[in-house]
Parts: C-alpha cells; structure tokens; sequence
C-alpha cells in the first residue's frame, strides 16, 4: 500500500466519521428524517420552532398526521407565507411526503411549532421529537438547539 | 454538395455563438445595471409619523414618541416574541448586519417594534431582542399607543385565533431603514448578504 493510499483511507474514514456524528438520521420503514434542528429561545419563551427534512425512498405517499415533544404541550406543522410585505402563519397539517421525493423545512417555509413550551430552549440542548407516520409509523428523532437566529443546523 | 452542408453547419454554430454571445453581453449589462439600484436609497419622503402623537416605551421603560424617530437612522422591524419562525430570522439578520457595519453600527439605532403589544411587555422585549444582539431595542406600550404607531408607519397587523385557543399574528415584515429626520430611505432584505444592507447603511451615513 502506498503512502498515498493510506493518506486518502484516512482522510475518508475521518469524513465518514464527521459525517455520521453530524448528519443525526432516524428511520422508519422507507422514510429517512435527517438534520432536525430547533433554535434556542428565551427562559420564559412560549413558542419555539423546529425544522427537519423527511425523505421517503418508497412508492407510496405518506403524511404526517402527529407529532409530539416532551417540551411542548402542543406541536403543530406551520406553514409561513410572505404576500406581499405581509407575513402570514397557518397550520400545515397533516404534512404530506411524496413518493420518491422529500419534505424540507427551513425558516420562512414550513416548520414545526413548538407551543406552550414547558421552559426555554436552550443553546446546545437536545430533545426527542416523535413523528407519527400515516404508513411508516411512529419514529423518534433528537433535536439539537442550535442559536436562536440559526439558518440551518450546525 | 458535402461541401455546402458543411458550409452550412460552420455558418450556423457561428450564429449560434454570436447568439450566446450578445445574450451573455446583455445579462452581464442588465445584471451590473441592477447592483447600485439594490444598494442604492430611495429619494426622501414625507417623515413617517409625521404629525402623529402616540407615545410608546422602549425596552428600559422609558416613553419612545415619533421624535425618538428623528435622532439617529434607525432600522425598524415589526414582529412579536411569540412568532418563532420570520421574527427569529429577521433579527438574526439585523443581528449579522450590526456585525457587519463595525464600529458604524453605533451611527443607526436598531428597533424591534412589537405588533402584540398584549403578550409583549417592556421586558419580554428586551429579554427577547437581547438573544440576537443586545444593541437592538425592543419597543411596545399600551395597546391602543401601539395600535396608533403601527398606524402612522403603514404596518398592517392583524391576530389571527388557533385551535389551541392561543392567537399567531399575520403582520408586515418589512424592514425599513430610515434617515435621521425619518424618512424611509431603503428597506432590507433577508435574501441579500448582510454586507449588502450594511452597504445600504453605510450610503446613508455618508449622505447625513
């Protein structure tokens, strides 16, 4: 084995290392969730949001008619709407996952609303999420916090 | 007659190339002509809130009146702490603006102008502007006080009930940038790099 070989198996097992710690996937029948992330809030805060991306490698629709978290009483998919200048909040139930294809949430589209949260979200926290599948079933997802303005997970 | 056809074939990728070439021309054109318009500031206005006498409070307590509008630029955005998905992001964009601006973010005066007055009090407000940079102020007061700014400054808002018996609020987003006499000069935009709203901020220094 050359000195070169051995440099780039290295370099891989170290990228699929980070990539596995990183990337928190959880699966259910052919549905893979991936990247749930939440962004941290006040001590007092009642709302929080939480994003994640749902993929279904199977033939068949599925939706998400449930889910539910230990710190919220209630927690419901949203769905936010600019027209115009104006920003608009409605529920997005049940969320739909279509067949070979994928449901994205980020800021500014839809996301799941944490409400009557039991305490603030805080920064580096993590916390489970059980999505109920219409097909799949059920599956429990951990969340990490990541900052309140976050874009993204990090 | 292959001749010909290969005449033919020569003469149609040359147009086919001189094609692309004029509409790469025109894009790059259309394109540059667009930057300084997205940077640039609008003419000034009439002041907003002019002749309007509602008095609010800023995050310390202390009263905020539409002369507070006419000190300093100011950056305002329109929200409520419970909106946990467009309030977080524009804040965290004014946040990244302050940041980017340096030293120069103490020539504008960030506000966070709260459209839920009921659930936001003075410090709610401060707890909550306070997790995205501590230089943004949080503004609120009494309802009808708030009912009447939001009115003078053109923001609409209005509650809209859940299921859950809680309410969400469908509000303006709009993140407007005003001169030291308060005249709306530019507004912000999330899609665009926070260097680029900090460029906004900075024409307007240079032009007060």
């Amino acid at each position: 084995m050359s000195k070169h070989s051995v440099i780039v198996g290295a370099i891989t097992l170290v990228f699929a290392f980070v990539v596995s710690v990183h990337a928190k996937t959880a699966r259910v029948g052919d549905i893979v969730i991936e990247q749930a992330w939440a962004r941290a809030t006040t001590p007092s805060a009642k709302t929080g949001a939480t994003y994640l991306v749902v993929r279904n490698s199977g033939s068949e629709p599925d939706s998400i008619p449930s889910l539910e978290t230990p710190v919220a009483s209630h927690t419901v998919a949203h769905q936010t709407r600019q027209e115009g200048s104006v920003s608009r909040m409605s529920e997005a139930s049940p969320l739909n996952v279509p067949p070979g294809g994928a449901l994205e949430m980020k800021p500014g589209g839809t996301h799941i609303m944490l409400m009557d949260l039991k305490s603030g979200l805080k920064l580096g926290q993590q916390f489970p999420l059980t999505i109920t599948f219409e097909k799949a079933g059920k599956v429990e997802v951990p969340v990490k916090v990541g900052k309140p303005g976050a874009l993204g997970p990090e | 007659m292959l001749m010909s056809n290969l005449k033919k074939l020569r003469f149609l990728l040359w147009t086919l190339v001189g094609m692309v070439t004029i509409s790469v021309t025109l894009l790059t054109l259309v394109v540059s002509s667009d930057e300084p318009r997205r940077e640039g500031l609008v003419e000034p206005g009439r002041p907003m809130a002019e002749g309007a006498d509602w008095r609010l409070l800023d995050e310390t307590g202390s009263a905020f009146t539409p002369d507070d509008l006419r000190a300093k630029l100011t950056l305002v955005v329109f929200g409520f702490t419970h909106c946990p998905d467009v309030c977080p992001t524009s804040l965290s964009y004014v946040a990244n603006t302050l940041q980017a601006l340096g030293p120069q973010a103490e020539s504008v005066r960030p506000l966070f102008v709260t459209v839920d007055p009921k659930r936001d009090t003075a410090n709610i407000m401060a707890e909550y502007t306070d997790l995205f940079d501590p230089r943004i102020v949080g503004v609120t007061g009494a309802p009808d006080q708030v009912a009447a700014a939001l009115k003078s400054l053109g923001v609409y808002s209005r509650k809209v009930p859940q299921d859950d018996g809680g309410y969400t609020m469908d509000h303006t987003a709009t993140m407007l940038l005003l001169d030291d006499q308060g005249r709306p000069r530019s507004t912000l935009d999330i899609h665009e790099a926070p260097e680029i709203a900090a460029g906004k901020i900075r024409l307007l220094i240079e032009k007060s």
